[in-house]
Order: structure tokens, then C-alpha cells, then sequence
């Protein structure tokens, strides 16, 4: 097995990294669990949904919660390894400099889960409890720690949390706000507000009502249990702001909370300039400034990192061929490059619900899946690290990364068994748009590579390349003609996935699926209070999916990489549920070492 | 180019060269201009290759193989793209795309430009005036500006790409033609042709169209490049053509520009495709404006 | 004169409407509005909630209410708000403008200096093989797609000269030296090609002026050839460059537009870019005004300047 200082001594003996995989795949790594292996968490119990004690109540507070997701023992850590070594002494004051690929935007969290907005917003307001990443954590698992709060407690039932706030929290030092104290009815008065509007109603839907009993406990009555409820809150997409921005209606242009940085100024188009928050309850961060710079060229930032204009840069091509280019010229670069599981999700989605759909007919969409040769796919487009991709993040589901044999016959290139499911069909000759956008250059060679398989077996598809609103404004509200190569909607726990997805009633199951049966799973996992049974369920969701295909699913190959220079320290991204615009729980730890 | 060539434009055209058989003249003109000639040569082996190219691309341009990102060998001349592509195969049928979009634009500009500016110029009054107003509205519109509006609006594909640029091309286009319409009307003939009672038809297609064609079709030459630089522009700012098509702005604008460093052959081998088509059209329309401007013919 | 110019700025205005009907439909028949950008990659919105966020923007109004209310702020000198930022308009251009004018004027010195240049030892030499040379320099400044050059020249800078200038926007008032190397390089990326254009024009007028009778007159009187260009030749030669470098405005924006992008320029042409793929209707709308007004000014300055460089014209 290769480390980190052995690849690098083979890249000075002349060899690429290109070269280091051949020689892994040839040493006996299966291809299929190339891009994550896990040597399996035996620890079943550790279940993200609450086991109920015997005291009936349980107190939650440090790191007890984890998503039972295998220790990550894959070739990308070591490579890349997530966990490198950070000096011991940190060094104060400084300015940390980030090339964003957002531009600012509104502050409002509760119209947009945009960069912009989820970066800034996550810097200068908390959350009640977070998913907390960075060195010393596994990227593969989900912590839920305090924030705001320094624990709650769930009711027997399942239907009461209790949050109670760490003492002595003040708002920023900032108009309107000044620096008074946090009470926990801002906070109700805040879920109230993402309930009411917005992008995050359905977080809150569960919601029967809220009250506050002193002004350091919040407790929130659910209507049934959720099982997504806390991971939801704990996400970024809902951090806490104060009532008196939307009172003066200035949260749009104003963000002031209790977060580790204050927001300084912000200016279309160049940057967001934050000024630490000395008064921050977690103790004073360590740097003086973090400045986000709008640069949405990646070969800008790529430039700018190379010449030391910037110590964090990350967003550039999903592609490892390009890191090499990096790590010739600048090999004291740090990657930090870990599987994004979930973030980045896509699939060939159709229209279920219209009658002259060629989608309805289920031979049409098992020939897409058999004409597609996945495996070729992970080769093109991710250099053989990659795996099959299931309905659900497959850490919810399984211990192990699936291989291509493990999920059915559907995943099997078989393209001539394709073109007869097609011609059963009667389309010898299929002409569809697929919509698209380029998140990243990487999707675009899969979309391509696949455009080029499914033309082999008379599935002709014509790109309907678009801008990004213009895909929103046919995505968003499922108002695609044909096909579209389309994302899933991220969601922090397997229940609230997969209701968003795949349930027939949801407004952004945008694959248009209406599955009974899948409907009737989903219900039932959401009930099921024992983990086993409930993981149990998943895995049907996850079997009865692959069987029918409602949307075809691809690969999970897409892997992120973010460069940071040698200077920088503690600063961790990727892996399962952190994206880059999650900042703000790790911004107090991070420090740049002065020259 | 705009209303101000036509300052510097001809307003007599091609009288009294057709004395000689086409192939002296030909002779003549590569003794006389060898570069010129040279450039012809090469457009004629660029269009030669983009009209034959299904049959002379070693590989199906659109087959994707594992053998990614591979440098020019014997036998992928031109390398392999980020997909596994031949690119010796899809520069070859780049051509076809870029080459399509550049004369159907530039046709659709130069037919637009001299009917709205024949009819402008000749007929003058009240059509006239709004016209040139409209023409005024789109000239003060930055091009690229009204090209992403106009993208925004048709969504991005290869005819519309061609399209959009036409569209750019023929404001410009109309006040070319209708200053040297208006200069052409000043001659004595036409009056005369007037007086003999010549209909308007007759009268345009007669004496106005043939000496206004000399300033089109050295335009013609200069925007054949230039479409095949705004459909590279349009591209890059993912406004252009779309796959399964191909064109050499593609190739180099979305995914050549990301691979320049790593794999240069699949950025190097369309941007020269680009920059010497282009190059050719500008040099052979340098030599017919030599050709076709009869004053630079007569210096001697 | 007067005469001339009252009518010409009386033309713009109609031209002026047209701009801002053509930018108001064709904003809008462009798919999608600023909420879909805006609401980005979220997963859970129903239509009731856009359809009320659309409310609260206005953007439920009909068009040509939107269209007269736009004109009203207008003329009242309201730029109006961004409805991406919620952000005043005028402010954001204010700051956008000097980088935009900044980045074209030092692209037009550019141009106009080697496009001189070039001009001049073609015309000179004509037929000989400093023409060849200098007329192949300037068509291959004409025969590459600009971001492609731009992008050689940042892997040039950072991979062989190991160099890149401060790749983020220093105000010239602040910092001269570190501005004027960040607009350098995108300035003569689009200064070699508008050079190009100013080359070839200035070779073929000066061929004209060159053969026209009061210079045979002025060589025969024996007057040195070199005064001949300069006091003659040139000056009559530079009124059709001018005018090109006036009518280029246009495509020089379009350069600006991806020179900005590239080079990470807080410029018009990169916010108008922005603004057209978020739908920020108001945006587009008043920064393509603006720009119209520009390039009707320049125009009108162009012409006006035909009078004073050739005392022959006259303008009724």
C-alpha cells in the first residue's frame, strides 16, 4: 500500500501519478472498490436515530451520534490523505484569502441555498447543534456536536426535543444588535421564520409548535417523529438569525449573528471581507481576517494560487489529471481530496408523468441503464477510482461501497440485450434531449462518454446544454421535455432523502418518480423507531430502485480536491455532507503560519 | 466594421477587368500575390476536408475510449481528448461545424445587410428612418452583450449559434450597403435610367446591386473570420455549439482551455485550425480588396 | 455644427428606447428569473412559495408596466436595485465603470500605437517585405479567439516566468503600479487585435492620401518626404482610424467582457455577464444603457472630430 511520501518519491523517480494507479490496479485492488473502501464499522448500534434508554430521557451532548459509516481506509486517503499532520502551536493574527466560485449574493438563508449565501451566512451565524468536520474526524461520518446549544434531550416518544443554550452568548457587537445577550425565544422566532417561507419550509414541516420556558431552553414539539429532524437543523442551510434584521427588513444585505467572524463588507463581483468576533463564545479565532474573493474563472484561481495570491482555492476541475499539473509546479501544495458521497449525486432522470413519455416504459430505461458501461465510465472520467451509484448514499445503507455485481442485473453493460429491451419497446430509434449544466468540466466528459455508449445501442441524445437558470427553471419545478442528466437533492439523513427524491408527493422529487411502492417504503422506515429494522427498509428502497430504475443511476466517481497552501492549517473539506461552503465550524480552529 | 468603411469604400465596381480567360487571371493574380494565393490554397484544403470529412476521419470523432488524454502518436496523430476521442478526427470534423456556422452566418448577415440597406438607401423617407433607427439601437448594444442575450433567449445550439451571429452581422452590414447606395445614386445613369422609365426593380438589380457588391463581398471575407472567432468567444462563455455537434471553438473553449497545461495537443490542434482558417479568410480578403477596389488597382 | 449635433443626439433618443425594448424582451423571454438562480441547488420549494417570492419582487407585474415604471425611475435618475443583491445599482456601476473605461482606454493607446506603427511602414513600404511582415503581424492579431491568447498568457506567466500581477482589483488612485499590471496584460490582448483593425485601415487610407494631388503637389514642390507624412499624409490618414476606434467600441466591449472574466476584473463586462445568467433584469437593463449612451457619445464625438481633422467636411 502506497502513503502519501511513497507516491511523492515515485513522482521524483520520473513516474506520474497516472503511472502510481496503473501500478495499484494491477496490485490486486478491485476496480469497483477503488474510490472507497471500508473495512466495515461493525458497530451497528451506533445509529443515528436515538436508541431509547432506559432513563426515558437522554442527554446527547459531545460526538455520541454517528452515522454508522465505515472508517475510510481507500486508496484516496492515502494518497490524499484527509488527516495530515497540523503543528501544535497555533499562530495568531493574519489573513486567510479564499478564491470563491460564488459572488455575492443575498444574506437571506431562508430564500437560497446558494454559495454565496450559505458561506457567509455559516461564518457570521451558528446553529443550534452541528455537523462539526476538520482534522481529527472521519469524512465519512456525520457529528452531530453542541453550537448553540450545549445538548438537547428527546422525549421517549420522539416527538419533544429540548435544547438548552450555552450560557453567556452574545450577538455580534454590531448595529442593530450591539451585543446583546441571545435568548432561546430568538431562536423560535427564527424557526418560525424558515417554517413560514423560503427554501427550508420542508425542514421544518414536522414542526407541531415550539416554546421556550426560561431564556435558555427551546423545546420543539414535532407532529410525528422525524428521524431527519436534528440532522436537518444541524445542517448549514439553517443557520440563526436574529428577529431585529427582519424586522428592519435588512437581512438581505445585512448579516449580523453570534458567529466566530463579523462581516465587514461584501462587493459584487470581488469579495466578502470578515474582521474576527472577539467577543466569540468558543474563544477568540486565531485569525484576523478571512477574505473570499469572486473569482468564477477556475484557471483564475488556479492562477492565483499558484502564485501565492490566495492560501485556499477549491472548485477547479473534478479532475485528477489536473492536480498533477499543480503538484509539478507547486509540490509543497496540500490536497485536501476526499469522495464527496451525496453532494454531488446525478442521474438520467425522464418524465413519469406525462403519457407519450418513452420514460413510463420501464424496458426503455433498464436498455439506458444496460447500454451504459459503467465501468468504462469510472476509467474515462475518474481514472478507474469510482464505484456504482445506489438511490441513497450507501453509507445509510450498507457497511461497504457496493460493487457493480452486488447491485443487480441493470448495472450490467450488456448492450445488446439494450438494444433488443429497446426495439421490445418499440424505439429502434430513440431521439431525446438530455438537459444539462456544467457544475463541473468532469460532468461534462461523463455526459459525453455517456452520449457516445447510449448512441451504440440507437439511443440517440442531443445535449440541451444550458445556463444555470435556465436549467433551474426547468429543473426546479420538473418542467424538463424529455430527459435531463439531473442531481439529487442533498439531504442530511437517509429519511429526509429520500422522501425529497423519490416520494411521489414531494415538490422536489423533480425525477417525477411515482412508485407505490417506493412511497409505501419510504413511509415505513420514517416509522420504524429500531435502526436494524429501519436499515432493513432502506435496503429495499435501495433493491426495489435498482430493479425498476425510476432514473437511471450513473456512478459515484466525482471526487473534489481543494488546494491549500503550506502556511495554512486546519482547514478540512469533503466527504459525506460537507461542502465547501461549510465554514463557519471551522474557521475559529484555522490559522495561516506568518512568514 | 460599420457605416464608416464606406467612407473608404468603392462606389464603382467590377467594370472592364473581364478581358482575360479566368485562368490567366489566376496566373496572374499568384505572380502577383504568391501569399495571397498561398491562403487560398489553404482554404480550399480546409473546406476540401470539412465537406469530405466523413469519409477521411481515421475514427468516428464522437467514439469514446478508455485511452484518454493521449499524447500524438502514430496513431492518434493529433492525440486523444479528455473523452478518448480522436482529435486528428474531430478537428477534421470541427471544421465542418465551424465552417458551417461561419458561411451561413456571414449569408444570413450579408442577405439581411444588403436588402434592408438597398431598400433603405434607395427608397429613403419614413422606412428608411427606422431602419437606421433600429439599426442605430442594435450597433449601440455591445455585439457579445446582445449575442448573450439573445443565446439566453434561443438556448445554445449550433444554428442558432449561427443565428444569433448573423444577426450581429447585419446592422453594420445595412449601413455599408446604404452608403454606397446612396453614393451610387448620385451617378448620372441613374437619373437617366429614371428618365427612359426603367422600373425600380430594374434599376437595383441593374446598376445599384452590382457596384455596391464590392464593399459586401470584401466584408463577406472579413466576417467569415470573425463568425468563426464570436462562435469560438460564444463557447467559451458556454453559449455555443452544443455536443454531439463539434466545432473547433468547442473544442477549444470548453474543454481545450482546461487541459492546456496537461494535454496541450487537444487545445493546440483546434486553436491552430482556428487561428489559420481565420487568418486565411483575412489574408485573401486583404487581396480582394486589392483585386475588387479599383483605385488600389490602378496605383500601378 | 450645433445644428448637426442637436439633431443627432435628438436620433439617439428613439435609438436609446429601442435599446431598452430590446433588452426588456429579451431579458425576459430568456428562461427562467432571478429566483431560480438565486433559490441555487435547494432542495425543497413549492410553486406557492416562488409565486409569492416573485410578489414580493415585483416580477409579477406585466411587462410594460414594469417597462413604464423602469423609465419613470429613469428619468428621475434611479437606477433602481439589483434584484440579485437588493443592492443600489448606480452604486455598484459607479464602482464598475473607471475599471471598464480604465481597461479601454489603455487597450485604445495600445492599439493606436502599434496600429500606427504597423500602419505606417506598410503604407511606406508598400509591396516590400516590411509591408508583408507588418500587415501579417496585424492579421494575426486578428485570427486568434481572445481568451484563448489570454489564457497562453496567464500559463506563460505562471509557469515560465513564475509571475502573475495581483490578480485582485486595486483602484489606479490607490496603488498605480500594481494596477496598471493587472490591466496591462488583459489591455494588450485586446489592444493587439483592435491594432490589427487600426493597421490595415490606416494602410489602405494612407495608400489613398498618398496618391491624391496635393501630395504629388507637396513632393513635387520638393518638400521632404517625411514632412510630407506628417503634416499631410498622416493627418488626413488618421480620420478613417479614428472612426474605426470609435465604431470598434462595440466589439471592444465584447473583448472587455471576457478580458474581465479571465483576469478577474470587477468590471461592466463581467457584471452584465453575471447579470444576464442571473436574470437580473434590472441590472442588464441599466448597464446596457449606459453602455449605449457611451458608444452614441463616442460615435457623436467621432464625428464631430471628422470636421476638425478635415477641414473639408462640413456638417450642415
Amino acid at each position: 500500500m502506497r502513503h502519501m511520501t511513497n507516491y511523492w518519491k515515485r513522482r521524483t523517480q520520473g513516474y506520474s501519478r497516472r503511472d502510481a494507479l496503473r501500478v495499484g490496479s494491477t496490485a490486486g485492488v478491485g476496480l469497483a472498490t477503488l474510490g472507497l473502501i471500508g473495512c466495515g464499522n461493525d458497530d451497528d448500534d451506533n445509529g443515528d436515530v436515538p436508541d431509547n434508554g432506559d432513563d426515558g430521557n437522554r442527554v446527547v451532548d459531545d460526538r455520541d451520534i454517528e452515522v454508522p459509516v465505515p472508517r475510510d481506509e481507500g486508496r484516496l486517503l492515502e494518497m490524499f490523505p484527509y488527516d495530515w499532520d497540523e503543528p501544535e502551536e497555533a499562530q495568531t493574527g493574519g489573513r486567510l484569502r479564499v478564491a470563491a466560485t460564488w459572488d455575492v449574493s443575498t444574506w437571506d438563508p431562508r430564500v437560497t441555498q446558494s454559495g454565496g449565501t450559505n458561506t457567509v451566512a455559516n461564518i457570521v451565524y451558528n446553529r443550534i447543534m452541528k455537523f462539526d468536520l476538520g482534522p481529527g474526524y472521519s469524512p465519512y461520518e456525520i457529528h452531530i456536536e453542541p453550537d448553540l446549544a450545549e445538548g438537547y434531550e428527546l422525549s421517549d416518544d420522539g416527538l419533544t426535543y429540548t435544547f438548552r443554550l450555552h450560557p453567556g452568548i452574545h450577538w455580534q457587537d454590531v448595529a442593530p444588535l450591539d451585543g446583546r445577550a441571545l435568548t432561546a425565544e430568538d431562536i423560535m422566532r427564527c424557526y418560525e421564520q424558515y417554517g413560514e417561507s423560503g427554501v427550508n419550509t420542508g425542514i421544518f414541516a414536522a414542526v407541531d409548535h415550539m416554546e421556550t420556558p426560561d431564556d435558555d431552553t427551546l423545546v420543539v414539539h414535532l407532529t410525528e417523529p422525524s428521524p431527519s429532524f436534528l440532522n436537518e437543523i444541524s445542517s448549514r442551510y439553517v443557520p440563526i438569525f436574529p428577529p431585529e434584521l427582519v424586522e428592519d427588513d435588512s437581512i438581505d444585505t445585512a448579516a449580523v449573528g453570534t458567529g466566530p467572524f463579523i462581516l465587514e463588507s461584501a462587493t459584487t463581483g470581488e469579495g466578502v471581507l470578515l474582521v474576527k468576533n472577539p467577543d466569540y463564545f468558543e474563544g477568540e479565532p486565531y485569525l484576523d481576517e478571512v477574505e473570499f474573493l469572486v473569482r468564477p474563472d477556475a484557471s483564475t484561481r488556479l492562477a492565483m494560487f499558484r502564485s501565492d495570491q490566495i492560501e485556499y482555492g477549491y472548485g477547479f476541475a473534478t479532475d485528477l489529471r489536473e492536480l498533477d499539473d499543480v503538484l509539478e509546479s507547486d509540490p509543497d501544495t496540500r490536497v485536501g481530496m476526499v469522495q464527496n458521497i451525496g453532494i454531488t449525486k446525478f442521474s438520467i432522470a425522464g418524465r413519469h408523468d406525462d403519457p407519450d413519455s418513452p420514460w413510463r416504459d420501464a424496458r426503455v430505461r433498464k436498455a439506458i441503464s444496460r447500454g451504459i458501461d459503467r465501468n468504462a465510465v469510472i476509467e474515462i472520467v475518474n481514472e478507474g477510482l469510482g464505484g456504482p451509484d445506489g438511490c441513497l448514499p450507501w453509507p445509510w445503507v450498507m457497511d461497504d461501497p457496493p460493487t457493480m455485481d452486488e447491485m443487480g442485473e441493470n448495472f450490467q453493460y450488456d448492450p445488446e440485450d439494450a438494444r433488443q429491451l429497446l426495439e421490445a419497446a418499440g424505439y429502434e430509434d430513440l431521439n431525446l434531449t438530455i438537459n444539462f449544466f456544467e457544475y463541473a468540466s468532469a460532468l461534462r466528459t461523463e455526459v459525453e462518454t455517456l452520449m457516445d455508449q447510449l448512441r451504440a445501442i440507437g439511443a440517440n441524445l442531443q445535449l440541451g446544454d444550458m445556463d444555470y437558470t435556465t436549467f433551474n427553471s426547468q429543473w426546479i419545478g420538473a418542467e424538463y421535455e424529455e430527459l435531463v442528466y439531473g442531481w439529487w437533492a442533498f439531504a442530511h439523513e437517509a429519511d429526509s432523502w429520500a422522501f425529497q427524491n423519490m416520494h411521489s408527493e414531494s415538490p422536489s422529487n423533480r425525477h417525477t418518480i411515482d412508485d407505490p411502492e417506493l412511497d409505501r417504503l419510504i413511509m415505513d422506515q420514517r416509522h420504524e423507531l429500531d435502526p436494524e429494522a429501519r436499515q432493513d427498509i432502506l435496503r429495499d428502497i435501495w433493491d426495489h430502485f435498482n430493479e425498476e430504475m425510476p432514473s437511471v443511476l450513473l456512478t459515484q466517481g466525482a471526487v473534489g480536491y481543494d488546494l491549500q497552501a503550506p502556511t495554512l492549517h486546519n482547514l478540512r473539506f469533503g466527504g459525506f455532507a460537507h461542502s465547501f461552503y461549510d465554514w463557519g465550524q471551522q474557521l475559529p480552529r484555522v490559522w495561516v503560519s506568518q512568514a | 466594421m460599420t457605416q464608416r468603411d464606406a467612407v473608404a469604400a468603392p462606389d464603382v465596381g467590377f467594370t472592364g477587368t473581364a478581358r482575360k480567360t479566368p485562368l490567366q487571371r489566376l496566373g496572374r493574380l499568384t505572380r502577383q500575390n504568391p501569399a495571397g494565393m498561398f491562403f487560398v490554397g489553404i482554404l480550399v484544403i480546409v473546406i476540401l476536408s470539412a465537406i469530405t470529412a466523413d469519409f477521411i476521419t481515421p475514427y468516428d470523432p464522437q467514439s469514446s475510449s478508455v485511452n484518454v488524454l493521449e499524447a500524438p502518436s502514430v496513431n492518434h496523430i493529433f492525440g486523444t481528448d479528455s473523452v478518448g476521442r480522436d482529435m486528428f478526427s474531430r478537428v477534421i470534423a470541427g471544421g465542418q461545424v465551424s465552417l458551417y456556422v461561419g458561411f451561413l452566418s456571414v449569408a444570413i448577415g450579408m442577405v439581411g445587410g444588403v436588402i434592408l440597406g438597398l431598400a433603405s438607401g434607395y427608397f429613403e423617407g419614413p422606412f428608411d428612418l427606422i431602419v437606421q433607427r433600429v439599426v442605430d439601437a442594435m450597433l449601440a448594444i455591445p455585439p457579445l452583450v446582445l449575442a448573450m442575450a439573445l443565446v439566453a433567449v434561443l438556448g445554445p445550439s449550433t444554428n442558432n449559434a449561427l443565428l444569433v451571429i448573423g444577426i450581429l452581422i447585419i446592422p453594420s452590414n445595412t449601413r455599408v450597403v446604404r452608403s454606397a447606395v446612396l453614393s451610387v445614386k448620385q451617378n448620372p445613369y441613374i437619373d437617366a435610367a429614371k428618365v427612359i422609365g426603367a422600373t425600380n426593380v430594374r434599376i437595383i438589380s441593374r446598376y445599384v446591386l452590382p457596384n455596391v457588391m464590392a464593399p459586401v463581398i470584401i466584408l463577406a471575407s472579413v466576417w467569415l473570420g470573425n463568425a468563426i472567432l464570436i462562435e469560438a468567444s460564444l463557447s467559451f462563455l458556454g453559449l455555443g455549439t452544443q455536443a454531439p455537434d463539434i466545432s473547433w471553438g468547442y473544442m477549444l473553449g470548453v474543454a481545450g482551455r482546461r487541459y492546456m497545461e496537461s494535454a496541450p495537443w487537444i487545445a493546440i490542434f483546434p486553436g491552430l485550425a482556428i487561428s489559420l482558417t481565420v487568418l486565411a479568410f483575412n489574408m485573401v480578403g486583404d487581396m480582394l480588396r486589392d483585386v475588387l477596389d479599383p483605385r488600389l488597382r490602378l496605383r500601378g | 455644427m450645433l445644428r448637426y449635433i442637436q439633431r443627432r443626439i435628438l436620433l439617439s433618443i428613439p435609438a436609446l428606447i429601442l435599446v431598452s425594448i430590446i433588452v426588456f424582451s429579451l431579458t425576459r423571454l430568456a428562461p427562467g428569473d432571478v429566483l431560480m438562480a438565486q433559490i441555487g441547488d435547494s432542495g425543497f420549494v413549492t410553486e406557492e412559495q416562488l409565486d409569492e417570492m416573485r410578489e414580493q419582487m415585483g416580477l409579477n407585474e406585466p411587462v410594460y408596466t414594469q417597462f413604464v415604471w423602469w423609465w419613470s425611475d429613469i428619468l428621475r435618475g434611479d437606477l433602481g436595485e439589483s434584484l440579485w443583491t437588493g443592492n443600489a445599482i448606480s452604486s455598484e456601476l459607479g464602482r464598475r465603470m473607471p475599471v471598464t473605461i480604465q481597461l479601454m482606454l489603455m487597450a485604445t493607446v495600445i492599439a493606436l500605437f502599434f496600429g500606427v506603427i504597423l500602419g505606417l511602414v506598410a503604407a511606406m513600404r508598400q509591396n516590400r517585405i516590411e509591408d508583408h511582415a507588418s500587415r501579417f503581424i496585424a492579421v494575426f492579431g486578428l485570427s486568434f479567439p481572445d481568451f484563448w491568447l489570454a489564457t497562453m498568457l496567464i500559463l506563460f506567466l505562471t509557469l515560465q516566468v513564475g509571475w502573475m500581477p495581483d490578480l485582485t482589483y486595486v483602484p489606479i488612485w490607490e496603488d498605480p503600479q500594481t494596477n496598471l499590471l493587472q490591466f496591462v496584460f488583459p489591455a494588450l490582448v485586446i489592444g493587439y487585435r483592435l491594432s490589427a483593425t487600426t493597421a490595415r485601415m490606416l494602410r489602405s487610407t494612407m495608400l489613398e492620401v498618398l496618391r491624391e494631388d496635393y501630395i504629388r503637389t507637396a513632393r513635387a514642390k520638393g518638400l521632404m518626404t517625411s514632412a510630407v507624412i506628417r503634416r499631410h499624409a498622416l493627418k488626413n490618414s488618421l480620420i478613417p482610424v479614428i472612426t474605426i476606434i470609435g465604431t470598434q467600441t462595440g466589439f471592444l466591449l465584447g473583448g472587455v467582457v471576457i478580458m474581465e472574466i479571465i483576469w478577474g476584473l470587477p468590471g461592466m463586462g463581467s457584471y452584465i455577464y453575471q447579470s444576464v445568467l442571473n436574470r437580473d433584469y434590472t441590472v442588464v437593463q441599466a448597464s446596457v444603457l449606459i453602455l449605449a449612451v457611451l458608444i452614441i457619445a463616442i460615435n457623436l464625438l467621432v464625428d464631430i472630430s471628422y470636421a476638425w481633422f478635415d477641414p473639408r467636411i462640413r456638417y450642415g
